[in-house]
């Protein structure tokens, strides 16, 4: 009857209620997951495996001190893997009761009987399946209400609004989230994850005598007594406003770049999607044949660790169910290890690093220094705050991209620049990386700082 | 004739206690809350997909998405709830929580009109009919063998083909009741080409609202062809140039220029906001006298077209940019109503469980005069992009960019030198003042565009002839 229960049958529940009602959900999605396993070997599949979230949660957007939307989501999903000889049919619906399960597996076992022979495919051995399962401190539903969420976002704003040099608010966001998911499959594994999540955001338009700019600022945590007072997330946003209302311009050339927290967080996700077990074995990286190589320099040391308290890439098991570990990914500059999944690991004959479904958390472990003096060491150059665009080629490395930042000279800003270009090659950028920020933004499942890299192309 | 409500309402209801009347009462007792507007979606979406790689077919996945979305607007607020079953108890309940904007008070009679006719812009049968599983298989390969046949340096070849159904359902409280079958068809191939210790990858891709057999009766090869050329030809590019220069975009799908330097910010809800750059500049020159810009939601089988849209409102061609000046904004019904404008067909939302926004269909600019050769031979320095990867717009600032896969050096007006993939910047307001040339070749994209705005994502078709832009900002590596 997990129907029911998941439609929420009265209006704006807080995760509190909301994490009473899930627990009959993951009951369901238990006994879901063990009638389509067995039913699956029934219909003579090697194997087969089960994965099901429920998110519930509240969501309010204040514009001028008014409420403006107020969003009740409740999403469902399951999927099914089922395995026969080495043919493979895949199934995903959003409906968690037995029948459409049921439904869905035969439909998935009608696909695999049409899909060609894969001697890949298949669950990782059951000798890998986590079986330890740690509290990692990811669940926290607190009893906020409607009334609350709504109270935080017009505080949010209109301590934004405080700040003469803001044109208007495009609104200010409040929502809280908890999310049931179970992974289950035929060796017997079924695990559950529970997380919450909370989010406070505002995003302001300022003025200038060039035209108008956007900009704004968000805390997000598991626990909602650890997201920033909404009186500091309006602040913030409008301090990020005020400081690119002296606008200017910069030249075309190769300058230092420095990449924000926020930018730089996109700088390692190109690294790390190199990495990944799919993009070496269709030989779409710029990172492949790198293991053992120095590919940064030796001062940095990148950690992947799933186990960080309220981490939000925390988990026990990877989406294979394999137990997932703390490892070291770069040693001082050298390659360790990639992100592979059981599937992509067998393809290239290696092991699973537990990162089915995604990489956890990852600290870069290196020498830092602040913003002020990574700037006074570089003299002349770009902050980067913002990119944009698809130009990130991952099979080569090429990179450019739209951006805007602040122009700094003799290590002080000068001025914001806007709709100018910032181009390299990542293999480059990465290897010419000088300097790494202590302004650890701990918003992301990667914990970096700013990076700075010796040389790009600037185009304006 | 059985009418197109009556054959969603059979589709989605079959094994339900819902029906067509159950949700026409359901929006009937919303009108005892003050509301100024409210409406329930109601929508399943099939989909099937097949991908090869190394050879082999051998991930296939079948998908299905259904349930309903209510939405209750009281002047700028609006309550949203949605749930994922056809039954009464699930949209009683989600009744209840997307009206808690407002209080109750006497309820009115709803009158409502199919006032659509019957418009058919595409196939309403099934994408993939009756198609037996072994046909997709050999499509796949066959692809897939013609690719690698095509060059040597080819390695590694991914060819996917994905077919959607959508039955939709629409009742608002204005009397509107639509609904609508919408076809979905895609198939790619993406290529990885080595040579000498360098890789690159090629992509293309076609689709549409058609089935199957129209797709059969395409020119498939060429799709093969053109990821195959492309990766070829970027082993051997060189890097690109930095700075402000002349740009020759080509026809098709470099029209997402238009898409991101126009279309995102003539949408309602930024003008409504003031937050677009474009925001009370009707009736101003935006561009060059050269270009005039639409979006038409009702071209015959194109990836953003739509009977109605997502609102019931039925899709039409709305001038955005009519030689240089500004003309119009495209709406949706809760933006025009407080903009005192018309609803244009604009109204589309990514499924039930996301709130429906002004978005863009096919967005196109028509031709001109000039011969495309022309166009190249006027160019002392440049480049010519006839291929990107996409693009992205800040509406606020109006800056743009979008990013070449695909471009050539021009030098004293021939192509040269194929050159490693660069992003172009501008700034949307701006950009088209330097529209020098517009092609006499106006073309849409072969069906490949998903428009990204606010996380939810809708297919739209983008379209252009080849168009000389004298200033833009090429983001190369190569300073001069």
């Amino acid at each position: 009857m997990v129907n029911r229960l998941a439609q929420g049958n009265n209006k704006q529940l807080t995760l509190v209620e909301i994490a009473e009602q899930q627990k009959q959900t993951s009951g369901t999605m238990q006994s879901i997951a063990d009638a389509v396993i067995s039913q699956a070997k029934k219909l003579g599949a090697d194997d087969a495996e089960v994965w099901s979230y429920n998110t519930i949660g509240n969501s309010v957007e204040v514009r001028n001190g008014e409420l403006e939307t107020l969003e009740y989501n409740q999403d469902s999903h399951l999927g099914i893997n089922v395995y026969f000889e080495q043919r493979k049919g895949t199934v995903s619906i959003n409906d968690l009761t037995e029948a459409a399960a049921l439904q869905g597996l035969e439909a998935a076992c009608n696909i695999a009987k049409f899909t060609e022979p894969d001697p890949y495919a298949g669950l990782v051995e059951a000798s890998r399946m986590a079986s330890e399962f740690k509290d990692l401190s990811l669940d926290h539903p607190f009893a906020l209400s409607i009334d609350d969420m709504l109270e935080a976002a017009k505080l949010a704003e209109s301590s934004a609004l405080d700040n003469t040099h803001i044109k208007q608010s495009e609104g200010a966001n409040c929502y809280s989230h908890r999310s049931v998911s179970c992974y289950a499959n035929s060796h017997d594994f079924c695990g559950f994850n529970k997380t919450t999540r909370y989010s406070l955001s505002n995003v302001l338009i300022g003025q200038t005598d060039k035209g108008m700019l956007r900009d704004g600022y968000y805390t997000l945590g598991r626990e909602y007594a650890d997201l920033l007072a909404p009186n500091l997330v309006g602040a913030e946003a409008a301090n990020r406003i005020q400081s690119k209302l002296i606008q200017g311009t910069c030249s075309s050339g190769k300058f230092p770049v420095i990449f924000n927290p926020e930018v730089a967080r996109g700088l390692w996700t190109h690294l790390f999607g190199a990495l990944k077990g799919g993009a070496l074995y269709q030989r779409s990286s710029f990172m492949l044949d790198k293991l053992g190589e120095t590919i940064l320099p030796k001062e940095i040391t990148i950690i992947e660790d799933p186990f960080i308290l309220k981490g939000l890439g925390s988990s026990n098991y990877d989406s294979d169910g394999v137990a997932t570990a703390k490892r070291t990914i770069v040693e001082q500059g050298q390659l360790e290890g990639y992100f592979l999944s059981g599937y992509s690991a067998r393809r290239l004959g290696m092991e699973t690093t537990g990162n089915a479904g995604g990489i956890h958390n990852i600290l870069i472990d290196s020498p830092k220094q602040s913003l002020q003096s990574m700037m006074k060491d570089l003299g002349t150059g770009l902050l980067v705050t913002e990119v944009m665009g698809q130009g990130v080629n991952i099979v080569t490395g090429n990179y450019s991209r739209g951006a805007s930042g602040f122009w700094f000279e003799n290590g002080q800003i000068k001025h914001y620049v806007q709709e100018i270009t910032i181009a390299g090659n990542l293999e480059d950028m990465f290897q010419s990386i000088v300097a790494l920020g202590d302004d650890v933004d701990s918003r992301s499942s990667i914990l970096t700082g700013s990076v700075a890299i010796r040389s790009m192309t600037i185009a304006a | 004739m059985t009418s197109i409500i009556q054959e969603v309402e059979s589709h989605l209801f079959l094994e339900s206690d819902l029906s067509v009347e159950a949700i026409t009462k359901a929006v009937e007792s919303m009108s005892r809350y003050q509301l100024d507007y409210a409406d329930i979606f109601v929508q399943e979406v099939v989909m099937e997909y097949w991908q090869l790689e190394d050879g082999l077919v051998k991930d296939a996945s079948f998908n299905l998405n259904k349930g309903l979305g209510i939405r209750s607007i009281d002047g700028e607020k609006t309550g949203f709830a949605y749930a994922n079953q056809f039954e009464k108890t699930a949209l009683n309940n989600a009744l209840t929580a997307a009206t808690s904007i407002s209080r109750a008070g006497q309820s009115k009679t709803v009158s409502f009109n199919q006032t659509n006719e019957q418009r058919r812009l595409y196939t309403a049968s099934k994408t993939l009919g009756k198609v037996e599983q072994s046909h997709k298989i050999a499509l796949l390969r066959q692809l897939d063998a013609t690719a690698r046949q095509l060059d040597e340096k080819v390695k590694q070849v991914i060819v996917s083909l994905s077919a959607a159904d959508e039955h939709m359902l629409v009742a608002g409280i204005d009397g509107t009741l639509a609904a609508d079958i919408r076809p979905m068809i895609r198939l790619n191939v993406t290529v990885v080409a080595e040579h000498d210790g360098r890789r690159e990858r090629g992509s293309s891709g076609m689709g549409g609202r058609y089935d199957w057999y129209h797709l059969m009766s395409l020119d498939l090869e060429a799709l093969a062809k053109k990821a195959v050329e492309q990766a070829v030809i970027n082993l051997d590019a060189v890097e690109a140039p930095a700075g402000t220069m002349e740009v020759v975009l080509g026809n098709g799908w470099p029209g997402v220029l238009l898409h991101e330097a126009v279309g995102h910010g003539l949408e309602g809800d930024f003008n409504r906001k003031g937050s677009s750059a474009y925001a009370g500049r009707i009736g101003q020159k935006v561009a060059s006298e050269l270009c005039t810009v639409i979006d038409d939601g009702t071209l015959d089988k194109q990836r953003g077209s739509l009977n109605v849209d997502d609102e019931g409102t039925p899709s039409q061609s709305n001038v955005l940019i009519e030689n240089g000046v500004l003309k119009g904004y495209m709406q949706d019904k809760h933006n025009a109503r407080l903009m005192g404008q018309a609803p244009t067909g604009n109204g589309r939302r990514e499924s039930y469980a996301h709130l429906p926004m002004p978005r863009m269909t096919n967005t196109l600019m028509l031709g001109g005069q000039s011969d495309p050769e022309d166009i190249i031979r006027s160019v002392k320095k440049g480049i010519y992009a006839p291929n990107f990867a996409g693009g992205q717009v800040d509406i606020t600032s109006g800056n743009f960019v979008f990013s070449a896969s695909e471009a050539y050096l021009i030098e004293d007006g021939k192509l040269t030198a194929p050159i490693k993939g660069a992003t172009l910047a501008g700034n949307g307001p701006e950009v088209l003042k330097y529209a020098s040339m517009v092609g006499n070749d106006s073309q849409l994209d072969p069906g490949i565009g998903v428009c990204g705005k606010d996380g939810q994502s809708v297919p739209v078709c983008v379209g252009q002839p080849t168009l000389k832009v004298d200033k833009l900002t090429v983001g190369g590596t190569m300073s001069s």
